[in-house]
């Protein structure tokens, strides 16, 4: 499999912040993997790139404090077009709140919202039907 | 306050208001009126429960009076006394919700305090309920919150262990096992800490007043000998002076003392190396001062307000995160036994939390 992609992760967890990484890195899908505790900084971040620069898909939890997935989701709108163009955001949540399932799907951002534990063949299937991978 | 039912009379007989006072004064708290305006002015200053106004008054008649007194206060009870002549417009006023109840003039003395006794008895029921109400309304809130929580705090550790299981099975590398085993092990903390704090809440909820003696200085001292082994870096300072006999209930103030004094350990400042944690009581006949501060990260002053809710939690820089139940229970145990609290912090000084708690002794 290629290394060729950019991938952020936005988790308040610092332990699924972790065992993402580590599954990413065992199936080497990713050359770089950038990791963000707080969503705030990951926008301040997103915010500081070209757009070349872009991650080509984030992995973004939903229940987070001070700013959670959606709070995320409304700010992410007002960035560079093209990057977001370019960038895929998948939702992952360890959530049973049906609440919150039916707000990620319903969100024209989010291409598709996976549950905790990350199953990772699942989410190498879902790059390759989006054509990320 | 008094817990007496207030009353308020319109009459335009002014004898009709002498005789009223004079007659209900010791089972109301009583007000009266001699015109709907002047009625109105004192409604706007006083929250009458019950509302007795006669139906035939110059400029507003009574049913006209209690009409617009509904938009003040819904829940008072109305009464209108009219006279044999008038039963068209009783009905209607009934039909309309304006009124309660009707007594009839000529009255007498003890059908009228039948009736007050009635328009009381439904006041209070009335009241009763709506408290019942709210009641149950925080009581669904909080359930509503903690399924929610639930199905996140008390899912996402069990889904990091189950996902360092499935990542465990495709990793060779040795190197990572330990850590998969340190992820294992804070999960499983995490997981047993939320459910102890949920059952101090629930504990604290249902279990009734405790009266023990109270020996501060063992009480602190074993609580800061529990919880020390969170954090080693850190010096205890204890300041305990405790003047006679206190009562109060152990296991609230266990609780209490337990939850701040482990946030104070918890939330240190990274940029310093010097560590404190002071725990300060002071005791009296009447009442104990308890103070905890540190000189921790400390809390942004927008969220001070928020801190006390369930299940809020902020982020702060060292990664150390609560389940957002810890001062939630603190305020509630804090509300059973009387107590107030008070809480000063600046971001990177410190944080002090100021207790009042009265002692049982003095009642």
């Amino acid at each position: 499999m290629s290394q060729s992609l950019s991938i952020m992760l936005i988790d308040d967890s610092v332990v699924d912040l972790f065992l993402h990484e580590r599954f990413i890195t065992l199936k080497s899908i990713a050359k770089k993997i950038t990791k963000f505790d707080y969503a705030g900084n990951a926008l301040e971040y997103l915010s500081s790139l070209d757009v070349s620069e872009w991650p080509d898909a984030i992995l973004l939890d939903i229940q987070m404090p001070l700013m959670d997935g959606f709070d995320f989701l409304s700010k992410y709108e007002k960035l560079s077009e093209l990057g977001r163009q370019k960038c895929n955001i998948i939702m992952v949540s360890s959530s049973l709140d049906y609440g919150d399932l039916s707000k990620a799907r319903a969100n024209s951002q989010v291409v598709e919202l996976l549950k905790k534990p990350l199953n990772i063949d699942e989410l190498i299937e879902l790059l390759k039907a989006h054509k990320i991978l | 306050m008094s817990d007496k039912i207030r009353v308020l009379y319109v009459d335009d007989e002014e004898n009709n208001l002498i005789s009223f006072k004079a007659f209900f004064r010791k089972e109301y708290e009583v007000y009266t009126a001699s015109s709907a305006a002047d009625a109105l002015r004192l409604l706007d200053n006083i929250e009458m429960h019950i509302i007795v106004s006669d139906q035939r008054m110059p400029l507003i008649s009574g049913t006209e009076f209690l009409e617009k007194s509904i938009e003040k206060y819904p829940d008072a009870i109305r009464l209108l006394i009219t006279g044999q002549s008038d039963i068209d417009t009783v009905i209607e006023a009934i039909n309309r919700g304006q009124i309660t109840k009707y007594l009839q003039k000529p009255w007498d003395w003890d059908k009228f305090r039948l009736t007050m006794e009635n328009c009381a008895d439904v006041f209070k029921a009335k009241r009763e309920l709506k408290l019942k109400n709210i009641q149950l309304e925080k009581a669904n809130d909080e359930l509503n919150r903690f399924v929610y929580s639930a199905s996140h705090d008390l899912r996402s550790p069990l889904m990091s262990i189950l996902g360092v299981a499935q990542l465990a099975k495709m990793d060779d590398d040795m190197k990572v096992a330990a850590e998969y085993f340190d992820i294992i092990e804070n999960s499983v903390h995490k997981l047993d800490k939320y459910l102890k704090n949920i059952i101090d809440y629930y504990q604290n909820s249902r279990s009734e007043d405790m009266m023990d003696q109270i020996n501060f200085e063992s009480l602190v001292n074993e609580i800061i000998d529990i919880l020390k082994n969170q954090d080693q870096q850190v010096n205890f300072v204890t300041e305990i002076v405790q003047d006679g006999e206190f009562i109060g209930d152990s296991f609230r103030l266990r609780v209490i003392l337990n939850n701040l004094i482990s946030n104070a350990i918890k939330y240190q400042n990274p940029k310093i190396t010097d560590h404190k944690v002071t725990v300060k009581v002071k005791s009296s006949k009447t009442s104990a001062f308890l103070s905890i501060s540190d000189n921790g990260i400390g809390i942004l002053q927008e969220h001070l307000d928020n801190i006390f809710k369930m299940f809020f939690r902020t982020q702060n820089t060292n990664h150390k995160q609560g389940s957002g139940i810890g001062l939630f229970i603190v305020k509630e145990a804090l509300e059973k036994i009387g107590g107030t609290i008070n809480v000063v912090s600046t971001p990177l000084v410190g944080t002090s939390f100021d207790m009042v708690i009265p002692n049982k002794l003095s009642q």
